[in-house]
């Protein structure tokens, strides 16, 4: 992008190539606008009766500043190479995240949050209290082992439990 | 300094400061040696005029400080055991939460074994590298399937004894001819694992339950299978060595069969063969079954270990603990005690230190029934006074359950159930209380105990630490306790009392509830600690309305319990609730079994008086001569006699009938 020159004209971004490459380049282009700004924003609704969660409540642009992520592994930092399996890890956990869906029907108040220490998997969410106890710890048993068993490595389980969906709610709009 | 900076020196930081210090000056090494120096004993004083002493240095190892954080971490009784989640709605408080999250969450590790079994084709890609066998479906197909001796070999090596046998019958069948070395070892698994499969490992949660769960009730009995696999293929044998009749003594011995164990045993005596210690081990621990009288028992034990004497053979620390427990199983014995002095003697001279199943079994030769006297407990204790403990054998989980009994119900000695008490929480003591049903009668012995003896400050105290999380008491232990609040005045700690019973999931105990509220209304409290009382007693009656309405158990079930209620309510001047109690027993009276007390109905009526109502007091003495209370003619007495109500004279017509 560096040949490319951005002008502000009026309350636009419009980005024009400079004259050379386009003579170069001898394609059509029309400008670009940069002003998607929207993606991933709920929209709000006429009766603001809409329940987020603080996580769906803050706008993608808010990554790293109010809202953090849902996978956390070392296989992106710069210098890991091929062999940290960041593509692999990354099917790990939509595989986590499926099963937690499939295993727990409605019953994850929070996204499924898949952190790794050495070999661990912690998966960690809030779970509400609509179950007995007795069947959380069945289901907690049965998820731990059976997602070492897919995983091959050890993963652990950590939940908290939470009464009813108001208590997540963070805002109405 | 730039120089080095720019030849980018290969470990970046911990480089550049080495580099740094190379390029310093004189004036520097000598603050630097000075501050070293300082560290020394060097005295000082400051403004106040007092000596500051600064200790040397010490030299520490570098895992020193990891030691001392280990140290820190002990049982915290304030939080539930590691294998719950701590999460306040998961955490389990009675005795059945426990046991049912536990046997549950290992429940879903058996659902997700079953599946990884079954459909072991969906697990068999391991991206780990090396590959991680724990994670991956067992491999259980056998690699020869033909009645060949390859085959057996690989059945004896996957301990599968129920699959071997059939191959050695099949190849027999077949006339195939095995070598002797694979007979021999055939031999062993048969006698090892008395012809069957060995029974599956238990899983750790249901181990530790298993009493519960009903799987360890049987005595010990013979099992050993006569003429079957393992005797048959020891007469094929050709030559018989000396390895093979040993085998085929201990698995008699194991599995109780004496008498063709010993018969054999004498044969190699009278041969002069060497017997191996494991034997004489075996032997000796199934000598009690073999005979009758304690005489001769004891004899035969006496004579095994003369002739392991003999052959030269060393006892070791497993033969010393099955001589005590043959004879802990003679333990009225007249000779036992001293027998078992002489041992423990003997174990001494050697140098093999006692394990807590050598103290055991002492505790019962020593202690052979709840009335026996005895301070051998007091010099065992004296022995392991803070020492850390491990487990060698299963039986080392027994000793804490019986010394704690034996204290309880022999000594009933406070001071030394808190000595054992704390043998148990040193280190990594803790682990040896066994399973649940060990530790519940450990806790229950202490804890009742304690509440006979102790005053009230000190019962709570260690009811606090041990409930809820390091165990939940049962009925005997908070009955108990409400005798010793009884008896010691403890009536401030009847709420805490109360919330106890509904964490443990006790409150439909009717007994107990019913204690509990008779021990509320003996005697008006002062004012905060009544106002609890009545809060309780509001709480009980919201309850039996809530529940009632639905048709659940609830907790307030018996006419007694009714009364005790109203008492409470009146004692707390709290005349609504009462009068509420009451109309609720009038309407609901087939929910109730027996009737309120004289006394409840009588402070109710009082209370009617007071307020001036005499309807109420009317209604109430209407009822009691309907039940045919005895207290009926004090009642009325009391409301013809007072002075706050203004009887009309159709009531004083009723009073008069009654």
């Amino acid at each position: 992008m560096a040949a490319m020159t951005c002008q502000v004209t009026s309350s636009r971004l419009v980005c024009v190539p400079s004259a050379a490459l386009l003579a170069f380049r001898g394609l059509r282009t029309t400008p670009c606008a940069l002003k998607n700004i929207r993606a991933g924003v709920p929209k709000a609704t006429i009766h603001r009766n809409k329940p987020l969660t603080y996580e769906e409540a803050q706008a993608p642009y808010k990554i790293g500043v109010t809202k953090s992520w849902n996978s956390w592994h070392s296989a992106n930092l710069k210098g890991e190479g091929f062999d940290a399996r960041a593509a692999e890890r990354t099917f790990d956990d939509i595989l986590i995240r499926k099963f937690i869906k499939g295993t727990w029907p409605g019953l994850f108040a929070s996204e499924v949050i898949v952190k790794r220490r050495h070999n661990l998997v912690v998966v960690a969410g809030l779970v509400f209290q609509q179950m007995t106890a007795r069947k959380q710890y069945f289901l907690m048993g049965y998820s731990e082992e059976m997602l070492s068993y897919l995983l091959k490595c050890p993963v652990k389980l950590e939940i908290q439990t939470v009464q009813e969906r108001s208590d997540v709610i963070f805002k109405k709009i | 300094m730039a120089a080095s900076l720019s030849a980018r020196p290969p470990r970046g930081f911990v480089q550049f400061l080495f580099n740094r210090k190379a390029f310093c000056t004189s004036h520097d090494l000598q603050q630097l040696s000075s501050v070293s120096a300082s560290t020394e004993r060097s005295v000082s004083v400051n403004d106040k005029g007092q000596e500051i002493v600064i200790p040397r240095k010490k030299k520490r190892d570098s895992l020193s400080v990891l030691r001392a954080l280990a140290s820190t971490v002990k049982r915290d009784p304030d939080s539930p055991h590691y294998k719950y989640v701590d999460d306040p709605f998961l955490i389990p408080t009675s005795s059945l939460a426990k046991r049912s999250n536990a046997l549950s969450r290992e429940s879903g590790r058996k659902a997700a074994r079953y599946i990884l079994e079954n459909y072991s084709q969906w697990f068999n890609e391991n991206p780990a590298e090396p590959p991680v066998d724990d994670f991956m479906p067992p491999k259980l197909a056998y690699t020869h399937t033909e009645p060949t001796e390859a085959a057996l070999i690989e059945r004896i090596e996957k301990r599968r004894v129920n699959d071997a046998i059939e191959v050695y019958k099949k190849a027999k069948q077949g006339n195939v001819e095995f070598s002797d070395s694979t007979c021999r070892q055939f031999l062993e698994l048969l006698c090892v694992y008395n012809a069957q499969d060995p029974p599956v490992t238990m899983m750790p949660e249901e181990f530790y339950f298993r009493k519960d769960l009903g799987h360890e009730t049987k005595r010990p009995s013979k099992t050993w299978k006569d003429d079957g696999m393992a005797e048959r293929v020891f007469d094929e044998l050709q030559e018989k060595s000396i390895e093979d009749q040993q085998n085929l003594i201990r698995g008699m011995a194991r599995y109780l069969q004496t008498d063709k164990a010993f018969a054999m045993y004498d044969e190699m005596m009278e041969k002069k063969l060497p017997v191996h210690l494991l034997t004489f081990n075996e032997l000796i621990r199934v000598a009690t079954f073999h005979h009758d009288t304690y005489e001769t028992k004891w004899k035969q034990v006496e004579s095994l270990l003369m002739d392991m004497q003999l052959c030269g053979v060393e006892p070791d620390l497993t033969t010393f603990n099955n001589v005590l427990f043959s004879l802990s199983r003679v333990p009225y014995f007249r000779l036992a005690p001293s027998l078992l002095l002489q041992t423990l003697n003997e174990m001494k001279k050697l140098g093999i230190e006692p394990s807590l199943t050598s103290w055991k079994h002492s505790l019962v030769v020593y202690y052979p029934n709840d009335n026996a006297d005895s301070n051998l407990l007091y010099k065992i204790m004296d022995y392991l006074e803070g020492k850390e403990l491990t487990l060698q054998q299963p039986e080392d989980a027994e000793f804490f359950v019986t010394a704690m009994k034996r204290c309880c119900v022999n000594h009933h000695d406070v001071e030394l159930a808190f000595r054992i008490d704390r043998l148990l929480n040193t280190g990594k003591n803790a682990e040896l209380i066994g399973d649940s049903r060990l530790e519940n009668m450990y806790y229950s012995f202490f804890l009742r105990l304690v509440c006979m003896l102790e005053t009230m400050d000190r019962i709570m105290e260690v009811y606090q630490r041990v409930t809820p999380h390091l165990w939940t008491p049962n009925l005997s232990v908070l009955d108990e306790l409400l005798k010793a609040v009884e008896l010691q005045d403890g009536f401030q700690y009847l709420p805490l009392i109360w919330t106890d019973l509904l964490l443990f999931d006790f409150q439909r105990r009717a007994e107990l509830l019913e204690k509990l509220l008779s021990l509320m209304a003996k005697q008006k409290q002062e004012d905060t600690l009544q106002s609890q009382y009545s809060h309780i007693a509001g709480q009980l009656l919201e309850r039996f309305k809530d529940e009632h309405g639905d048709q659940r158990p609830t907790p307030l079930s018996t006419g007694p319990m009714v009364g005790h209620l109203i008492t409470i309510a009146e004692n707390s001047t709290d005349h609504d609730l009462a009068w509420d109690v009451f109309d609720t027993y009038c309407n609901n009276k087939n929910a109730f079994s027996g009737p309120p007390s004289d006394d409840a109905m009588k402070s109710l009526v009082a209370g009617c008086l007071e307020r001036g109502d005499s309807e109420k007091a009317m209604a109430v003495v209407s009822f009691m001569e309907s039940v045919e209370m005895a207290g009926t003619g004090e009642a009325v007495q009391m409301i013809l006699d007072s002075d706050q109500v203004l009887l009309s004279q159709s009531q004083r017509d009723m009073l008069a009938n009654i």
